[in-house]
């Protein structure tokens, strides 16, 4: 009975990804949480190469949807793909010595000539207090006897309570998957 | 390169005491501009450096908890702040007791100059 | 867990002159903030803190720093284990006592 509810949840898991990728992509030129900073760091990973060939995603991806549950399944498994967190797909994606060489050179130009044509924010009002009309008056105040105490009293308080935080934990810290 | 913004990066990286390369790249690792003190860090100019940053950063935006903006990794000897600027990549390394929190907050100060770099990036 | 800390933000934050605080941790990151003041100002608090302490090397206590602007001014006090900011403003009462 657990088991089954545990499969039970965890269909139900997918289908809220699956739910939230679609509403994601409402917006498709907008970066979100979903979006790839790699072209397609997914089919690098190992452990999908080896359901690629099984078959299973490639086949139905490509070929025409002959039944709606057999594409909705497939899509089942291509979302949850993209869903799952997958440490395998770490150390994949390297570039040829060749392509970063001239990409460096591309960039480079293209900033070079962009430069020329950028109205620079830098240029900006330098020296002491310019922007303070009065600064006399402020160079003359003394630092307050009331914002000392406070300030005092504050950090000892502040300084007692942060070593008095513990992480009080009602279950283990530490929980092993269930991985068969 | 044009001296103007590799001054100004300059200028940011002495302001953060300890902090000794700001680097962006794009999301492959090329870069784009680097600036650095006279201690060199070889291990940022790693071509599976930031590469795998994305590879992470993608795979921790998939927790639950949003899109990952910001990773920041403390090693023994060094710490380095990596931040997520579709579609490059800026990342700092600085020593261990480096302030972090400013380097944080640097965030804000090159957002519009970032935007201007992106253009050399997205123009492909 | 970190109640205890907040609370003693919150009493200091619900004083009429302050407007906001928070605390900062080692790495200049923000533990917890109150009131109207942007968690991002504790790296930089540090950090003015840190480059005021090289005014002083051979002191062994920690400098309180004071910075003024407008009807505003910014309370700045680090113990090397935290970074403690306070934002305070001009009241009715505060203004006739200077």
């Amino acid at each position: 009975m657990d088991y089954v509810h545990s499969v039970w949840n965890y269909f139900a898991s997918i289908c809220n990804c699956w739910q939230c990728t679609e509403d994601t992509g409402a917006q498709p030129n907008e970066p979100n949480e979903r979006t790839h900073l790699l072209v397609d760091p997914v089919n690098h990973s190992p452990a999908l190469r080896r359901s690629n060939s099984d078959g299973l995603s490639n086949d139905y991806a490509h070929s025409l949807p002959k039944k709606d549950d057999q594409n909705a399944l497939s899509r089942l498994v291509q979302n949850t793909a993209i869903n799952m967190i997958n440490v395998g797909a770490m150390d994949c994606h390297s570039l040829e010595h060749q392509e970063y060489k001239d990409r460096i050179r591309v960039y480079s130009q293209r900033l070079h000539q962009q430069w020329n044509n950028v109205q620079h924010p830098s240029v900006s009002m330098k020296g002491l207090l310019k922007d303070v009309p009065s600064h006399q008056f402020y160079l003359s105040k003394p630092l307050s006897v009331e914002d000392t105490a406070q300030m005092k009293l504050f950090t000892e308080k502040a300084l007692d309570s942060v070593s008095h935080i513990r992480i009080d934990h009602k279950e283990a810290v530490v929980v092993p998957f269930r991985i068969p | 390169m044009s001296d103007d913004i590799k001054k100004y990066f300059n200028g940011l990286l002495q302001k953060v005491s300890g902090l000794y390369v700001i680097q962006i790249t794009d999301r492959d690792g090329v870069p784009l501009l680097r600036v650095s003190q006279e201690k060199n860090i070889d291990f940022a100019l790693m071509p599976s450096f930031i590469p795998t940053f994305t590879t992470a950063c993608d795979q921790a935006s998939k927790l639950g908890l949003g899109r990952n903006k910001t990773i920041i990794s403390m090693y023994s000897n060094y710490q380095v702040v990596q931040m997520n600027k579709l579609p490059l990549i800026l990342t700092f390394v600085g020593a261990e007791n480096c302030n972090t929190g400013h380097i944080l907050a640097l965030e804000h100060q090159v957002d519009g100059y970032l935007e201007d770099i992106k253009l050399a990036v997205t123009e492909a | 867990m970190e109640t205890q800390l907040e609370k003693v933000l919150m009493d200091t934050a619900a004083r009429p002159d302050t407007v906001g605080a928070l605390v900062a941790n080692r790495q200049g990151l923000c533990l917890v903030a109150k009131g109207d003041i942007d968690p991002n100002v504790s790296g930089i608090g540090m950090a003015i803190a840190q480059q005021v302490a090289k005014l002083e090397p051979n002191s062994t206590v920690p400098a309180t720093i004071c910075l003024y602007s407008g009807n505003k001014r910014c309370v700045i006090k680090n113990d090397g284990r935290i970074t403690a900011v306070i934002f305070k403003q001009l009241t009715a009462n505060s203004a006739t006592g200077n």
